[in-house]
């Protein structure tokens, strides 16, 4: 029994101890399996890193032909747009020139034109003489006015006279009685003519004032319409002599 | 036919023309220049005449006196000589150059306004004329007095007949200025 119990103790401590060194072995063979696993990953990303070196290689070599081509393709174009610019920058020249010198030859057209019209003001600045000519004609009929109203002031003053002369001619008359009869006739006649004549005059004396006052405001607005006629011209004339030397 | 901008322009140039062309004349008298309601000025002996025209209008004005004793003081202080050595050609010419300050400044003021304008040379008119200005198309008109020393003395009216319609642009200042121009009294 002590025996038996040895042998199985001996059998227990082998056994433990086989259990010991498989574990031990265990722990070794996972280290290794791991080791193995990562050189394993270590050669599939070795792999996969020539691969993809490969294909970029592949890739690369096939954008710079790309990129080549588009260059290339850019270079014929700028190519075709500088000769395109080119001929433009002719054409564009021609035709600056052609304006330029339409231009030279219309600009000489309005100078002439300019020079032209301002003569023509120059000219237009002797309406002052015809002004004051106006200015002349009208204080003369102004004058022939007033000796007018004189006139018939003395007209008038006539008249009244004519007037009494007449009533003392009829007075008399009657004073002569039946001799006088046919002088009162007369002297009724004289009076009414006088003072006929009396009205005439005063009508007259009306009119004359009424033409002192048209004539008056009439000639005042021609000379003050002339005025700013010719205040105008010389405006006007002022602004083309600007324009002549800008342009010319 | 004249709008109301234009006319009130029209009216205190009118009145501070007419004030200030005396006050240049006789600075040492009293001036004072009122608005009238209706002509007084044709109760006046002779007037100053004078027009400004423009494309579109003309404007008559009348600076009315009577050639008295009131009249040849003013005159006289104005020339500095002695009213007994007034000529009467000197009283008609002098009263001619205060109608000419007197319209000139008017058409200072207006030209602000309008465009172009023209000023005729006084003439001078006698009382039988007045009542003639009615002849004319009158689309507006102002009448006013000028008192020396609180006693009337000048007269004057203006009489506007336009030929079309006058829509004038008035600048703000110059209607500010009108505003400002004084209160009118009307007797």
């Amino acid at each position: 029994m002590m025996i038996t119990i040895g042998i199985l103790t001996i059998a227990v401590i082998a056994l433990a101890v086989l259990v010991y060194k498989l574990k031990s072995k265990d722990e070794e063979t996972q280290q290794q399996l791991s080791q193995l696993n990562q050189q394993i990953d270590n050669m599939v990303e070795a792999a996969t890193l020539e691969a993809a070196q490969a294909e970029l290689a592949q890739v690369s070599s096939s954008s710079r032909a790309e990129i080549d081509n588009v260059r290339n393709e850019a270079r014929v174009q700028i190519d075709e747009a500088l000769e395109a610019k080119a001929a433009l920058e002719n054409e564009l020249a021609i035709t600056l020139e052609n304006i330029n010198n339409q231009s030279n030859t219309e600009k000489a057209d309005v100078t002439d034109g300019l020079v032209r019209v301002k003569k023509d003001l120059e000219d237009l600045q002797g309406l002052l003489i015809t002004f004051e000519r106006w200015h002349e004609s009208l204080s003369q009929l102004m004058e022939h006015n007033s000796v007018m109203h004189k006139q018939n002031e003395e007209f008038f003053k006539i008249v009244k006279q004519i007037v009494i002369l007449a009533l003392n001619a009829a007075i008399e008359a009657a004073r002569a009685g039946e001799f006088g009869r046919g002088f009162a006739v007369v002297a009724d006649e004289v009076r009414s003519l006088a003072m006929r004549s009396q009205e005439l005059s005063e009508s007259y004396r009306e009119n004359l004032s009424k033409n002192d006052f048209l004539t008056t405001s009439t000639f005042q607005d021609i000379q003050a319409s002339g005025k700013m006629l010719y205040t105008e011209v010389l405006s006007t004339t002022a602004k083309v002599e600007a324009l002549i030397s800008k342009h010319g | 036919m004249v709008n109301p901008e234009f006319e009130k322009v029209l009216k205190a140039s009118f009145l501070d023309g007419f004030e200030g062309a005396l006050r240049d004349c006789a600075p040492s008298m009293q001036w004072e220049c009122k608005e009238l309601r209706e002509n007084k000025g044709l109760q006046s002996e002779e007037a100053v005449v004078l027009t400004i025209s423009s494309h579109l209008f003309r404007i008559i004005y009348f600076l009315y006196f009577t050639n008295d004793a009131k009249c040849h003081e003013f005159v006289s202080s104005g020339l500095n000589i002695k009213n007994e050595n007034l000529p009467q050609s000197r009283v008609y010419d002098y009263l001619c150059e205060v109608g000419n300050s007197f319209f000139g400044a008017i058409k200072r003021t207006l030209g602000n306004t309008v465009p172009s304008l023209g000023m005729s040379t006084p003439n001078i008119l006698d009382k039988s004329c007045f009542k003639y200005v009615g002849e004319l198309k009158i689309d507006s008109d102002g009448f006013a007095v000028a008192q020396m020393n609180g006693q009337p003395l000048f007269y004057a009216s203006y009489h506007l007949s336009a030929s079309g319609e006058l829509n004038f642009e008035v600048e703000q200042a110059a209607t500010e200025e009108v505003v400002d121009a004084g209160e009118l009294e009307f007797f």
